[in-house]
C-alpha cells in the first residue's frame, strides 16, 4: 500500500541521487537507491522531465522522491 | 563504441518516430560501426535502410522485432544470406498462419528455421524479461534455456537502457541468469528515435496505434523519453555495472553481413515445351507476330527484332515476356479488353508479340528508352484490363505459376496533411467534428506544409482559423510528414517468382484476400524481382460495353479497326467538344485542342504530351502551337537535331528526344542518357544535372560540338525538367484517346451510356457528363422499374440510367428487381414490393428519384403509400385505402424540390438542371447561359451563372496561382478562369469545404474557335450551410 503526498522537501544529493531528505521535521538517510527512473509527464501540456528515485531510508521505510528540470525535489509518495 | 541492436524506424508503423535518415546520421554522429533494423513484423525499410546506412558509413544489420503466439516479443538478426531467406519465411508464417493484422510465430514456426539467424531476449515484451518483472523466475530460466536450444551459440540476453521503474532490477536478474546459462548479454535501448526531442511524436504516434488519447494511461505508452539513440558515454554510464555488454553488441555486428543482397535476378520461370528453350520460344512467337502485323518481314524489321532481342536475352529477360505475352494472349481468349502502356510500347517486340498496339518501328521509338545494356533498370511492362476483369488475369498468373510464386506488390501509405491531422487531432483530444472540418480544408497538401498553405492559400487565410490552437498539432504534423501510416497494395503491380517468394521477400495478407510483398514496387526491384503491372483501367471497361452495345445494331463494328484518320472525328477533337474522351477530356486538354487543330494522330500523341507540369512549366505550348501553324519557323541550334524534332516542330517534348538528343550530339552512351532522363524525371537533384550538365557540354565538345553551343542545347533540356512523357506511353494513350473520340462522335449514346456504366472514371461528374450528353441530342432518363437494367443502357437516341444508381439500391437488389419483374413490368408500387421483397430505405429512394414515375408520377402519393403498405395498414381497392392513398389530393414536389431529391439519392438532377429552375430568376439579374456565352464578342463583359465543377491550381508558367474550373449549367459547359488577384479575395468559394452555385461576372476571351470567360467577380447563389436538399 502506498500514499500519494506531493509534497516539496529538501533534500540532500549525492553522487548518484538523494543521500537524506527532511520530512517531518526530521532527516531521513536513504540507506540505499532501490530504483530510479524518468518520467516525461504531461509533455502536451508543457511539464518537463522528472527524475524519480525509490528509496530505502535506514529506519526502514520506502520513499519515493522526484527532482525536476529546475532541480526541485518533491517528495511524491510513501509506502506503509 | 556500441552498436544499437534494437532499432525502430518508420517502417514499425506509427511506432518509429524518427525517419531512417535522422537514425542513420545519429548512429554515425556517435561513432557506431554499424546499425540494426529491427522493425515489427516487418522488413518493408530493409532496403531503405541498407541504402541509407551504408551513405553515412554504418554496416546495415538486418533483422526484425517478431510477435510470438502467447504476445511476447522476440528479436531477430539476420546473419547471411540463408538468414534472410529464413527471416522471410518466419515473418510470412507469423502473417498468413495467423489473423490479417496480427501476425504471430509459433514455436513450430521456428523449428529448422533459424539457421543463419541471431536472436535477442527483446525489450520488457519478450518472454524473458517479462517472466522476471513478473517474479517468475523459473519460468524465465525455462525460457532462456528454450531459446538458447533454438538458436545454438547465437541467443543473448539483452539488457534495457532506458530508466524504466524496474530497469535495475530486471538487468540484474538477466546479468545472473546470462552468467548461470553461460550466456553472452548485450545492452540496447530499443531505439524508436534518434534524439530525445523527438519523444512527443512516438509518444503521439502511439495513442494512434492505440485508438487512445494524450489523457489516456495506456500499457504501450512509454513514460520517459529514454529509447533514443544514446551516445557511447551515455551507454557506458548504463553498462557501468554490466562490463562487456557494449562490446559484444560490436562482436554482433561481426557475425553478421550487410542484407538484404541487391542487384540479383530472379526471372520468373516460364513452362516451355518440351526440347524448346526460351530464347528459341521467344523468336518464334516475335517472328509469327511480325508477320501478321506486316505481312513480310522486311530487312529494317528484321534489323530492329534482331537489335532488340538480342539486348532481351543478353540480359536474361526472355522468360519475362514470354509471361507477359501469355497473360495477354489468356486475355485476348478470354475477350478481356486489354492495351500495352509505358515504355513497354518503345519494343517492337512487344508490338510483335501483341503487348502493345503501338509501331515503334513505324514512330521510330526508341527501345533504349525501355532496356538497354547498360541501363541498371529491370523492364516494366504495363498493360491496363478491362477493370471488371483484371483480377481474372491476376487469378491466372497464379494458378499458372503457383500461389506461392506470385504476389502483390505493397505500397507505403504515408502521412500527409489531412491524414495527420486526423490522426494526430483525435489524439491530442480535439472534437471529431472539428478535427473532420479542419482536415477537410487541407486536400493535396504535405504535412509539413500546413502553415505555409496556411499562408499561402486564400481558403485558408480567409478561413478564420484559430492557428494559436492548433500550433502543437501542426508542428507534431510536420514531424510526421512522409512517415508511413499503414501498408496498401498497389494496384495492379504483380511480381512472378522463380522459387517460392517467401523465401526472397516477406509476405503478407492484404485487405483484398491476396498475399503481398513487404516491399514496394522499387524495394521488389533491388532484391531482384521483376514486377509488371496488371492495371485496371475503366476506359476499357466502358470501351467494351459501348462495342457490345453497337454491336446490337451495327453487327460488323470492329473496334480494332477504327480509321484512325476520321476527319469528323478530328473536326469533333478541334471543336473542343471531348467530354468523355480518354486523355482529351480535361479543360486544359480542351482548350488546347481547339487551337491545336489537330489532322493526324501525332497530333493527339504530342496532346497527350503537351499538357504535363513539365511542357507546361518549361513554356513548350506556345511555341510547339506556333511552329505547328506555321507562325514560327522551328530552329535547330544543330543540324543533327533536326531528325529529332522534326517530329514535335523543334520543342523537346518526350524523353526519347532527350535520349537522342544526348547520345547523337554528345554521344552519351544509353546508360548516361538514361541518367540524365532519370535526374530530370524522378530525381530532380540539381547537383547531378550540374555534373551532367558539365559531362554533356565536355563529350559535345569532344566530338566537335562548340562550347556555347552545347551549352545552349543542355540547357534547353534542363528547361524541360520536371516530368516530361515518355513517347511510346503518349502514343499508346493517343490511339485508346483517338479511338474513345470515334465512339463518342459516331455513337453518342452507346458511348455515354458505357460511360455513366462504369463511374466513376474520366474527368467529370456523371452530372456533367448528361449535360453533355443533353447537348449533344443524346438525352439521359432516370432509373425506372419497368425499364432500367443493371447498366445503363441506350433506349431510342437517350440512355436509360441502370437501378445502381439509386442510393440504397445495391447490386443483389437490382438482380432482385430484374428477375422478379414480371413481363409487362410492375403494375403498382404494391405489386413491386410483393413480388421483390426490397425494403429499407431503396424503397422511397426509387420513389423520390421517379423511378416508379411510369405507375404513378405523384411522388409525394406514392411515398404515402409506401409508408401505410409498411406499416401493414391496409391494401388497394380497400374503402380506406381509397380515402387515403388515392383520395390524396396534396401537391406533388416542386420541380425544384424533386432535382434536390434526385441530385441527393442518384448523384444526378434528372427532371431539369438546377439551372434551369434558377433561370427565370438569374434572366431578371442579367445572366446568360453558358451556351449564350460562345455566341458573345471577346471583350465583352457578362454575367453567367453555374455549378463549378472541378476547380484547380495547377503549376503555370509564371509561378504565380491561377485557377480554372468548369462551370456547368443547362445548356453546357464554360471554361473559367480566376487570375492570381482575384483568386486571393474568391479563392475560398471554389476550394472550401462546400462548393456552392456561384455567379460570375467576367470577361469573355477567345481561344480558337471557344469562348471561355476571365472572372472579375464571384459569389455564391445559396447561402453556406444550407441543404441543398431542403432548398
Amino acid at each position: 500500500m502506498s500514499k500519494l503526498l506531493r509534497v516539496p522537501v529538501k533534500v540532500r544529493e549525492g553522487d548518484n541521487g538523494p543521500v537524506g531528505f527532511y520530512w517531518r521535521g526530521r532527516l531521513r538517510l536513504v540507506a540505499r537507491v532501490l530504483e530510479r527512473w524518468l518520467d516525461a509527464g504531461r509533455w502536451w501540456e508543457g511539464e518537463t522531465e522528472k527524475e524519480f528515485f525509490r528509496v530505502q531510508v535506514r529506519e526502514g521505510g520506502v520513499y519515493e522522491l522526484y527532482r525536476d528540470r529546475a532541480g526541485t525535489w518533491v517528495l511524491y509518495r510513501v509506502f506503509d | 563504441m556500441y552498436v544499437p541492436l534494437h532499432v525502430h524506424s518508420p517502417f514499425s508503423f506509427l511506432d518509429g518516430a524518427a525517419s531512417l535518415r535522422d537514425l542513420m546520421e545519429r548512429a554515425a554522429h556517435c561513432n557506431c560501426p554499424a546499425i540494426a533494423l529491427t522493425d515489427h513484423n516487418n522488413l518493408c525499410g530493409a532496403v531503405a535502410f541498407r541504402r541509407e546506412a551504408e551513405r553515412w558509413g554504418l554496416k546495415p544489420l538486418l533483422g526484425c522485432e517478431i510477435d510470438l503466439e502467447g504476445g511476447h516479443h522476440l528479436v531477430l538478426l539476420a546473419m547471411d544470406e540463408e538468414g534472410y531467406a529464413n527471416l522471410c519465411r518466419l515473418l510470412t508464417r507469423a502473417h498468413l498462419d495467423s489473423p490479417r493484422r496480427q501476425p504471430r510465430l509459433r514455436p513450430e514456426h521456428l523449428q529448422g528455421a533459424t539457421e543463419g539467424l541471431l536472436a535477442l531476449s527483446g525489450c520488457r515484451k519478450g518472454e524473458i524479461p517479462s517472466r522476471i518483472l513478473s517474479g517468475d523466475l523459473r519460468g524465465a530460466l525455462e525460457a532462456a534455456r528454450r531459446y538458447q536450444s533454438a538458436f545454438p551459440g547465437r541467443f543473448y540476453l539483452e539488457l534495457e537502457g532506458c530508466y524504466l521503474p524496474g530497469t535495475r532490477r530486471l538487468n540484474d536478474a538477466l546479468w545472473e541468469l546470462a552468467k548461470f546459462l553461460r550466456l553472452p548479454a548485450v545492452m540496447t535501448t530499443n531505439v524508436h528515435y534518434a534524439f530525445p526531442s523527438q519523444f512527443p511524436v512516438h509518444d503521439i504516434l502511439t495513442c494512434v496505434r492505440t485508438l487512445s488519447r494524450v489523457d489516456d494511461v495506456h500499457p504501450e505508452r512509454k513514460i520517459n523519453a529514454e529509447n533514443y539513440l544514446k551516445s557511447p558515454r551515455e551507454m557506458a554510464e548504463l553498462a557501468r555495472e554490466y562490463p562487456g555488454v557494449l562490446q559484444r553488441t560490436v562482436e554482433v555486428a561481426q557475425r553478421c553481413q550487410p542484407l538484404p543482397v541487391l542487384g540479383r535476378l530472379l526471372t520468373p520461370h516460364f513452362p516451355l515445351p518440351e526440347g524448346m528453350g526460351a530464347e528459341q520460344m521467344l523468336r518464334q512467337l516475335v517472328y509469327a507476330g511480325a508477320r501478321e502485323k506486316y505481312g513480310r518481314v522486311t530487312e529494317k524489321v528484321r534489323r530492329r527484332l534482331e537489335r532488340e532481342l538480342e539486348i532481351i536475352c543478353r540480359l536474361g529477360y526472355q522468360e519475362y515476356f514470354l509471361v507477359v505475352w501469355d497473360l495477354v494472349r489468356f486475355a485476348r481468349r478470354k475477350g478481356i479488353r486489354h492495351a500495352g502502356r509505358g515504355s513497354a510500347a518503345d519494343s517492337l517486340v512487344a508490338y510483335c508479340l501483341g503487348i502493345t498496339e503501338v509501331d515503334a518501328l513505324a514512330r521510330g521509338l526508341l527501345f533504349e528508352r525501355f532496356l538497354s545494356l547498360e541501363r541498371a533498370q529491370k523492364p516494366d511492362i504495363d498493360v491496363d484490363f478491362d477493370a471488371r476483369y483484371r483480377d481474372e488475369v491476376i487469378r491466372y498468373a497464379r494458378e499458372k505459376y503457383g500461389a506461392d510464386r506470385v504476389a502483390g506488390v505493397c505500397t507505403y501509405n504515408t502521412f500527409r496533411a489531412r491524414s495527420a491531422i486526423r490522426d494526430l487531432g483525435k489524439a491530442l483530444g480535439f472534437p471529431p467534428q472539428e478535427i473532420d472540418r479542419l482536415a477537410k480544408r487541407f486536400s493535396y497538401v504535405e504535412a509539413d506544409m500546413i502553415e505555409e498553405a496556411v499562408r499561402r492559400l486564400p481558403e485558408l487565410r480567409n478561413g478564420g482559423l484559430p492557428l494559436e490552437r492548433y500550433e502543437l498539432l501542426f508542428e507534431l504534423c510536420s514531424q510526421v510528414a512522409g512517415f508511413p501510416r499503414h501498408l496498401g497494395t498497389h494496384l495492379g503491380g504483380i511480381v512472378i517468382g522463380p522459387e517460392p517468394l517467401e523465401g526472397v521477400v516477406p509476405l503478407q495478407m492484404a485487405a483484398k484476400g491476396i498475399t503481398v510483398c513487404q516491399f514496394d514496387k522499387d524495394y521488389v526491384e533491388e532484391v531482384g524481382l521483376i514486377k509488371l503491372d496488371l492495371l485496371s483501367l475503366r476506359t476499357l471497361s466502358a470501351v467494351e460495353d459501348a462495342v457490345v452495345a453497337i454491336r446490337e445494331r451495327h453487327p460488323q463494328f470492329d473496334y480494332q479497326q477504327i480509321p484512325l484518320d476520321d476527319r469528323e472525328t478530328f473536326r469533333m477533337i478541334n471543336r473542343g467538344e471531348t467530354v468523355g474522351v480518354f486523355q482529351l477530356e480535361s479543360p486544359a486538354q480542351r482548350a488546347l485542342q481547339v487551337r491545336l487543330g489537330a489532322s493526324d494522330l501525332e497530333d493527339i500523341v504530342a496532346s497527350v504530351a503537351l499538357i504535363r507540369p513539365g511542357p507546361i512549366k518549361g513554356n513548350m505550348v506556345e511555341p510547339f502551337l506556333a511552329r505547328r501553324h506555321g507562325r514560327q519557323e522551328p530552329r535547330y541550334l544543330l543540324p543533327e537535331l533536326e531528325p529529332i524534332l522534326r517530329k514535335t516542330y523543334g520543342v523537346v517534348l518526350f524523353q526519347e528526344q532527350v535520349i537522342e538528343i544526348a547520345t547523337t550530339v554528345a554521344g552519351f552512351t544509353p546508360g548516361e542518357a538514361d541518367r540524365l532522363r532519370r535526374a530530370m524525371t524522378h530525381h530532380r537533384s540539381p547537383e547531378e544535372m550540374e555534373e551532367l550538365g558539365r559531362l554533356f557540354v565536355e563529350k559535345a565538345r569532344r566530338r566537335g560540338v562548340p562550347e556555347e553551343t552545347a551549352a545552349a542545347v543542355f540547357s534547353h533540356i534542363k528547361g524541360y525538367a520536371s516530368y516530361g512523357f515518355c513517347e511510346a506511353h503518349a502514343a499508346a494513350f493517343a490511339t485508346t484517346a483517338f479511338k474513345t473520340a470515334y465512339l463518342l462522335r459516331h455513337y453518342p449514346a452507346e458511348f455515354f451510356a458505357a460511360l455513366l456504366s462504369n463511374q466513376p472514371m474520366g474527368y467529370y461528374p456523371p452530372r456533367t457528363l448528361c449535360v453533355e450528353a443533353k447537348r449533344r441530342g443524346v438525352r439521359v432518363l432516370g432509373p425506372c422499374v419497368n425499364r432500367s437494367g443493371s447498366r445503363c443502357q441506350v433506349e431510342g437516341r437517350s440512355v436509360r440510367l441502370s437501378l445502381g444508381y439509386v442510393r440504397g439500391v445495391g447490386p443483389r437488389t437490382v438482380q432482385r428487381i430484374l428477375s422478379c419483374r414480371p413481363e409487362g413490368g410492375f403494375s403498382s408500387l404494391e405489386e413491386f414490393w410483393r413480388l421483390t421483397g426490397v425494403d429499407g430505405e431503396a424503397v422511397p429512394n426509387l420513389i423520390l428519384c421517379g423511378a416508379f414515375d411510369a405507375l404513378d408520377p405523384h411522388r409525394r402519393r406514392l411515398l404515402r403509400r409506401w409508408s401505410i403498405l409498411r406499416s401493414g395498414g391496409g391494401r388497394e381497392g380497400e374503402p380506406w385505402w381509397r380515402e387515403e392513398v388515392d383520395g390524396f389530393r396534396g401537391p406533388d414536389f416542386t420541380p425544384w424540390e424533386k432535382i434536390c431529391w434526385e441530385q441527393e439519392i442518384v448523384g444526378i438532377p434528372l427532371t431539369d438542371h438546377f439551372m434551369a429552375c434558377l433561370r427565370p430568376r438569374l434572366a431578371c439579374e442579367g445572366a446568360v447561359t453558358a451556351a449564350e456565352v460562345q455566341r458573345c464578342q471577346p471583350g465583352q463583359r457578362v454575367r453567367v451563372a453555374g455549378l463549378p465543377v472541378r476547380p484547380h491550381r495547377p503549376p503555370t508558367r509564371s509561378g504565380r496561382t491561377v485557377a480554372f474550373f468548369t462551370l456547368e449549367d443547362e445548356t453546357g459547359l464554360l471554361e473559367v478562369t480566376v487570375f492570381e488577384r482575384n483568386y486571393h479575395r474568391y479563392g475560398h468559394l471554389l476550394f472550401g469545404p462546400q462548393l456552392l452555385p456561384l455567379m460570375v461576372v467576367g470577361r469573355v476571351k477567345k481561344q480558337g474557335s471557344r469562348n471561355f470567360l476571365v472572372a472579375e467577380h464571384l459569389y455564391a447563389l445559396v447561402p453556406s450551410g444550407r441543404r441543398k436538399s431542403s432548398c
